[in-house]
């Protein structure tokens, strides 16, 4: 498995036997609000873009395809207060085409029902097989 | 610090987030407000090219469009983040200086409106956003308060 990247370690995003579920671990420096202590939106929009291109490598692996990707667009509601607690982004993809991938992603804390924020991301797939 | 702009505040506080980016406020001329920032090498996706995840622009642009929105107010209020369209151009190198730039357009309904770009040192842009912020949002009080469940209140 690839080690971690610095922005992954710094955002302390994990894996889970879910290829699909992620996990953001709570950490002080993702407060964007100290005095309510909520999540930075910033961070949220961060945990959506890599779980995106996570779950987009995942699935390009399994079907034995170049799984190099880059997230070209990311739009981001953001539906609730978030508060000083892991959270958790669920992957859908949408569609994978020849050299872009659409994927929604779904955020939530307490409870996958009552979801903190909801991103579309489009990633571009790069052809690395002549680099 | 009571002429400080709220994104001078911000990147020049304790703030555990700020302290990670070396960003320095470069002025504002009503709702725009322009930073410099150094990109920080904790934030490297790749570390074949020492390039930047996009995260770290949407974190910056989020934060710098909400620093101009907070500059355009008349009275100091809460205000959150309610969508970003992120524009990811290209991803930044570890150490590049780059330029944020947000201009809040305009307020209608207590939303306002924000757009935002980031750029290298030659103008190349990394990532152009656009955002919409809710004015007014309720505070700690609320969240303390309320057991009730989460659907009977919104601080939105």
């Amino acid at each position: 498995m690839k080690p971690l990247s610095p922005a992954e370690q710094w955002l302390a995003i994990s894996i889970t036997d879910d290829p699909d579920l992620f996990v953001l671990d709570f950490q002080e420096h993702h407060i964007g609000n100290p005095i309510i202590r909520s999540v930075h939106g910033g961070v949220v929009g961060a945990l959506i873009e890599c779980a995106a291109e996570k779950a987009l490598i995942n699935a390009l692996k399994e079907k034995g395809l170049p799984s190099e990707v880059e997230v070209t667009t990311a739009s981001i509601d953001y539906l609730r207060v978030t508060k000083d607690a892991p959270l958790y982004a669920r992957v859908n993809i949408v569609r994978i085409a020849r050299r872009i991938a659409f994927l929604d992603v779904k955020v939530w804390q307490d409870n996958e029902e009552l979801p903190v924020s909801r991103g579309s991301c489009t990633l571009r797939i790069l052809d690395t097989t002549n680099v | 610090m009571a002429d400080m702009h709220p994104i001078q505040l911000f990147f020049s506080s304790h703030h555990p987030l700020a302290k990670k980016v070396e960003a320095t406020f470069e002025g504002s001329v009503g709702g725009t407000v322009y930073v410099q920032i150094a990109a920080p090498s904790d934030l490297v996706q790749r570390p074949e090219d020492n390039t930047l995840h996009s995260g770290f622009a949407t974190i910056i642009l989020d934060s710098i469009m909400g620093g101009a929105v907070m500059g355009t107010l008349t009275q100091v209020m809460p205000i959150a983040t309610i969508g970003l369209s992120m524009h990811h151009l290209r991803r930044a190198t570890a150490g590049e200086k780059l330029t944020g730039k947000a201009v809040c357009t305009g307020t209608h309904n207590d939303v306002a409106y924000v757009t935002g770009e980031l750029l290298g040192a030659d103008g190349t842009p990394v990532a152009i956003a656009s955002g919409t912020f809710m004015l007014g949002t309720r505070g700690t009080s609320i969240r303390n308060k309320t057991t009730a469940p989460e659907t009977t209140e919104s601080r939105i």
